[in-house]
């Protein structure tokens, strides 16, 4: 019997590389997270009026306390190594998915506020203010990265975007734009005990009801505890 | 001394300052700044041996930039290497008096320059033509490969064409620098012009994009064994982070037999 033909796209050693379509993948970005989860996780629930004091401020306490992201905004030279890396790049063709410029999104404003050079003199090193719309561009973009880390094995120096976005997503979130997909799952697991946001009441009965249809089908009388000490396997959801 | 020779002496003194100083203030942030997790990129590295031969590669083969895009590579490559050789030859200028046999051996370096050249005309011309690195190119990139460029190009001049420049008097002027005891310099403009450019440079070191230098040493992604598994990892900071929410479960939950 001839084996079935399938028609499999070739994977050239060098990839083709897409032209630069600026904006294209401009938006609002994911939905919001709301108050109600935002509080369990002790973010505010809308914007706060002195964002842009709040989020300098976090900026700073991020990077003394990640290595990676403070090394990683002091090294960049920008030689392009990672710009045709990042698949949210080669998919969408939006320059502000290459890795670098995504970086540089919150690189700018780290320049603008934290180096001699952003501080004198901006325009010669494209340090720019963050405003309305870099806030904007903050959420859409530091969203449409996987922080897969691809990017990083690339780089001569190592730079993860992913250390960067997830830096940006923190700032969001402290200055009141959560995600809300995320953040929701956060909020339960925190308030409720499980990524589901199931009650306890609710949890018992489905773990009871499974145990009888165990015990149904293989005549085994299998347990799920629920919250017991010394149980042989612990799951946490 | 001539007036001009005052100010290029200060100026030395001046920006080899600057450079001492700001690397040492930002060697001293990387030193400091605790990282909290453990993030190795593959192909990680499972031993601290390991962790230092990577980190060999990188810095003298450009390992991940190979893998990355051989054009960006070459011409890094050329260029920062032909910079260590001639870097290397420059120091017949500093060291006062006759100097050992070994620098015979160095003279061909000097051909160095032109890889370090082609090298900087390469990135530069990337720099334009390719899009992708248009849009992520800030004035201080072009400025900075052009300062480059006209440090090697004028060094160029000066030994592969007839406007040579007194070197005895170069030697004289440099090594001045280092036992204090300062000479006239030569006032051949491309001279004064490389000199300046070079000072330049020291002084930008820890305000720039420069500072890649110290940068990939203290990089986590580069520096890290992959031992996870094996020990535990943590920052002073999360530690502390742990015990205050120890302390708070043990409020809310009641202590734990």
């Amino acid at each position: 019997m001839a084996a079935k033909e399938f028609d499999i796209p070739k994977l050239p050693t060098y990839i083709e590389i897409p032209e630069l379509n600026p904006g294209v993948m401009e938006g609002e970005g994911p939905f919001k997270s709301s108050e109600e989860f935002q509080n369990p996780l002790g973010f505010p629930g809308e914007k706060v009026d002195n964002w842009q004091e709040v989020a300098i401020a976090k900026m700073g306490e991020l990077k003394s306390k990640y290595r990676s992201v403070q090394v990683f905004l002091d090294s960049c030279v920008k030689c392009g190594a990672c710009t045709d890396k990042c698949h949210y790049f080669l998919g969408s063709s939006d320059p502000k998915n290459m890795p670098v410029a995504r970086q540089d999104l919150f690189r700018s404003v780290y320049r603008r506020h934290f180096t001699f050079a952003g501080k004198y003199f901006p325009k010669l090193v494209g340090a720019k203010e963050l405003d309305d719309d870099m806030l904007d561009d903050w959420y859409n973009y530091f969203h449409q990265c996987s922080q897969c880390r691809r990017c990083s094995v690339f780089c001569p120096y190592g730079i993860d975007t992913a250390e960067i976005s997830m830096a940006a997503r923190e700032v969001l979130d402290t200055v009141g734009l959560g995600q809300k997909y995320c953040n929701q799952i956060l909020g339960k697991a925190l308030t409720v005990g499980n990524n589901l946001g199931l009650p306890e009441p609710a949890l018992k009965d489905t773990l009871l009801d499974l145990e009888e249809e165990v015990e149904e089908d293989f005549e085994a009388p299998v347990k799920y505890p629920l919250d017991v000490k010394g149980s042989e396997i612990l799951l946490f959801c | 001394m001539s007036t001009l020779s005052i100010i290029f002496t200060a100026l030395f003194y001046i920006s080899l300052f600057v450079f001492i100083v700001g690397m040492g203030k930002k060697i001293y942030q990387f030193w400091i700044t605790p990282a909290p997790l453990k993030i190795p990129t593959a192909p990680t590295q499972l031993t601290q041996t390991g962790v230092v031969f990577r980190m060999i590669r990188e810095v003298t083969l450009f390992e991940s930039l190979f893998r990355s895009n051989k054009w960006i590579w070459l011409f890094g490559f050329l260029f920062h290497f032909g910079l260590l050789l001639v870097l290397v030859r420059h120091l017949r200028y500093f060291i006062p008096g006759d100097l050992p046999e070994i620098f015979l051996l160095m003279q061909p370096f000097k051909y160095a320059a032109f890889a370090m050249v082609i090298g900087l005309a390469g990135l530069l011309a990337r720099r334009i033509f390719v899009p992708r690195i248009r849009y992520i190119s800030a004035p201080s990139d072009y400025l900075m490969l052009l300062m480059l460029i006209v440090i090697g190009v004028s060094g160029v001049v000066m030994t592969f064409t007839d406007n040579h420049t007194d070197v005895m008097a170069v030697k004289a002027f440099a090594s001045g620098l280092v036992t204090f005891d300062w000479a006239n310099l030569p006032t051949e403009i491309h001279f004064l012009v490389h000199l300046f450019l070079v000072f330049v440079l020291l002084a930008v070191f820890p305000i720039s994009k420069l500072l890649h230098v110290p940068g990939v040493f203290f990089s986590p992604t580069r520096n890290q064994v992959d031992d996870a598994r094996k020990k535990r990892h943590i920052s002073p900071w999360a530690l502390q982070q742990e015990k205050e929410h120890a302390v708070k479960l043990e409020q809310t939950l009641g202590k734990d037999e």
